[in-house]
């Protein structure tokens, strides 16, 4: 769990997103219990009410249930709707800047086709 | 306001109880003072008359300190954790009269006690001696409950106001045995008791005592209904 | 008394004025139970007199305070709910802070009907505090813990601490968040806490109230009013067609830059406006909200 917060976005989805990491990277376990609101709270010194925040946005996304009187569980078949979900993110999130920033540097379509390709 | 009130009864009582303590050692101190610097035949023929003057004397040092402390000190922190102006002066005035009774039963105490040690006259430390006693003592206390809060909502103008009482008091004081040539403090208290007791003129100074306590507490309660912390 | 979860401690009309020097105008303010709030605003902003006017310590010159329905001022039943650990004073006047520490600990808990003493025991021995120490005799950092003890263990509903980190080093304040969020998760007390160092509280703070000037400038999610805000900057004339029509604040120009703090309304995004122009969009923190709100107007800096 990477408990470093940083100003760049909003506390809570930083909390979603660090979850998310951690499911991905097998780190939690589909049907594994997730820290509670006040467990995250201590562990990152945030409100518990930001922590809800994210767990509930995750909740909504269906990569989380709850359990009554348990706890917060990760949902089967999460780790797969992460990755698919980050997928069609991948786009908007890296490909547009990458062009973008091609654009201005002036970097032709294919110096760009020729540079993914030395990375791939 | 009755959990408020015993709370304050709680602490305010202890602190009263403390001072009626330290009085009573204050007063025990000052009687050794004399016994080792007077001739032990004049010690012996005034213990009781002394161990009482010499108590009224501590009470007031040390109600003095108390009830000026009451308001600079202790009321403000007590109204800072959420009592009520109300119970909180009203326990002020109960530990007045609790203190004064405490110095009475003392008083009594000191006087018979040691009274039965000695075969001298004892000052009759009955009736309107402790009527007096009683009374001045209250008033007292109320004076520098006044100073207190002046020093309180005024500042250090309410301090320089109270040493120029204690001057007023002290002149007073050394005056009147200056101005009666030989005796002590004692048998001056004796005569003017004697005399004053005889022809109704200390109930009446009494009285006075208890009115000018009561216009001061009130004076004090209007400016502690709504004084800042 | 309503039931426990209606419990909140309001003020209307609040308005306060020392001689002929108005402090606080018209302040209206309602405290929800179980959160933790933060209070910030300029030194002399009103803070500490708002903060000792709910708790009904001093009167207001009018308006009024109630708590769960009833007035506070003179209630000892609403005042038990209660607990404003006030900042102590390193000054000393007329011997108001000779007590000694465990004389002020005796007197809190004489006087706070939820006073955990085991609580605070614990405290003052983490803390290394000298109990036998005068008040007046403590330095600033001892001084914000003994005000620290008496808030956490005074139990109250709704608890007020006034700067309560003054004076002490990082690793102490982190230890006070700490122990801030631990009581609040095991008892969903109120908190309200005062302070300057913002940055570094507002993780915890889950709304923000600001005062600005004697009045109440807002009270909201500390979240979202932070994600309302963004740090635009570039070539001056497309920032200022960018942010036309917005709420802005500190303006600085820089030779042909210009950088502006800008609020959107909630549902509106930033980016929808700058998207147009090669801008920088930042977002913000809250200590930087705070000066953009309550700061003084930048000087613009030409440059030869």
């Amino acid at each position: 769990m990477n408990l470093n917060l940083t100003e760049e976005k909003s506390i809570y989805l930083q909390i979603s997103e660090t979850i998310e990491d951690d499911i991905l990277r097998d780190i939690l376990l589909e049907e594994e219990r997730v820290p509670s609101t006040n467990e995250l709270a201590k562990l990152y010194g945030i409100n518990p009410a930001t922590a809800a925040k994210g767990v509930n946005l995750l909740v909504d996304k269906g990569i989380l249930y709850k359990k009554r009187g348990i706890g917060m569980f990760v949902q089967t078949g999460a780790k797969m709707q992460i990755v698919a979900q980050r997928k069609s993110e991948f786009y908007e999130a890296f490909v547009t800047r990458l062009v973008a920033e091609a654009k201005s540097l002036a970097i032709s379509e294919q110096e760009l086709i020729d540079m993914i390709h030395k990375a791939l | 306001m009755n959990q408020g009130m015993i709370r304050n009864l709680k602490y305010q009582g202890r602190i009263m109880g403390e001072m009626l303590l330290y009085t009573l050692l204050t007063a025990a101190a000052m009687l050794v003072w004399q016994a080792l610097t007077t001739p032990l035949s004049y010690l012996a023929a005034n213990l009781a008359v002394n161990s009482v003057l010499f108590l009224v004397f501590a009470a007031f040092i040390w109600s003095a300190g108390c009830f000026l402390a009451m308001h600079t000190s202790y009321m403000p922190y007590m109204l800072a954790m959420g009592t009520t102006r109300k119970a909180s002066f009203a326990v002020c005035q109960l530990s007045k009269l609790g203190y004064a009774l405490g110095i009475i039963v003392m008083g009594l105490i000191a006087n018979g006690f040691i009274g039965a040690l000695s075969s001298e006259e004892k000052l009759p430390f009955t009736g309107s001696i402790i009527l007096l006693v009683f009374c001045a003592t209250i008033f007292f206390c109320s004076m520098m409950e006044v100073v207190g809060i002046m020093a309180k909502r005024f500042g250090k103008w309410g301090m320089i106001a109270y040493v120029i009482i204690c001057m007023i008091m002290g002149g007073v004081v050394g005056g009147t045995v200056a101005m009666s040539g030989t005796g002590t403090l004692a048998d001056i208290a004796q005569h003017l008791i004697h005399w004053s007791s005889g022809n109704g003129l200390l109930f009446a100074a009494c009285g006075l005592l208890l009115l000018l306590s009561a216009l001061s507490t009130l004076l004090c309660w209007r400016i502690y209904r709504k004084i800042e912390v | 008394m309503n039931n426990v979860t209606t419990q909140t401690l309001s003020c209307t009309g609040i308005t306060k004025t020392y001689g002929k020097t108005e402090v606080l105008h018209g302040v209206d303010l309602t405290l929800e139970k179980g959160k933790i709030y933060g209070l910030i605003g300029r030194n002399g902003a009103g803070k500490t007199t708002l903060l000792s006017i709910l708790t009904a310590q001093n009167p207001a010159t009018s308006g009024s305070v109630v708590f769960d329905g009833a007035k506070v001022w003179e209630n000892q039943e609403a005042l038990d709910h209660i607990c404003f650990s006030r900042e102590l004073n390193p000054m000393t006047s007329l011997g108001q802070n000779s007590f000694k520490v465990k004389e002020y600990l005796r007197m809190a808990a004489t006087y706070y009907p939820n006073w955990d003493n085991a609580y605070a025991e614990r405290m003052v021995k983490e803390f290394g505090l000298d109990k036998k120490k005068r008040i007046a005799k403590l330095s600033k950092g001892m001084m914000s813990m003994v005000t620290i003890v008496v808030a956490l263990a005074s139990g109250a509903d709704f608890t007020i601490l006034d700067e309560p980190v003054a004076g002490l080093d990082v690793v102490m304040r982190e230890r006070f968040y700490d122990l801030l969020l631990e009581n609040y998760t095991e008892t969903g007390r109120t908190f309200i806490v005062s302070t300057h160092i913002i940055e570094e509280a507002a993780n915890v703070f889950e709304e923000v109230i600001i005062i600005k000037d004697g009045r109440l400038l807002m009270k909201e999610n500390t979240e979202e009013l932070v994600a309302s805000f963004a740090h635009v900057s570039g070539k001056a004339e497309d920032v200022d067609a960018a942010t036309a029509g917005l709420e802005c604040y500190r303006a600085e120009k820089i030779g042909r830059s210009k950088a502006i703090c800008v609020r959107t309304k909630p549902g509106d995004s930033i980016r929808k406006h700058t998207e147009k122009y090669d801008l920088d969009v930042e977002p913000m923190n809250l200590q930087k909200v705070f000066v953009a709100l309550c700061g003084e107007e930048k000087q613009e800096a030409q440059f030869a």
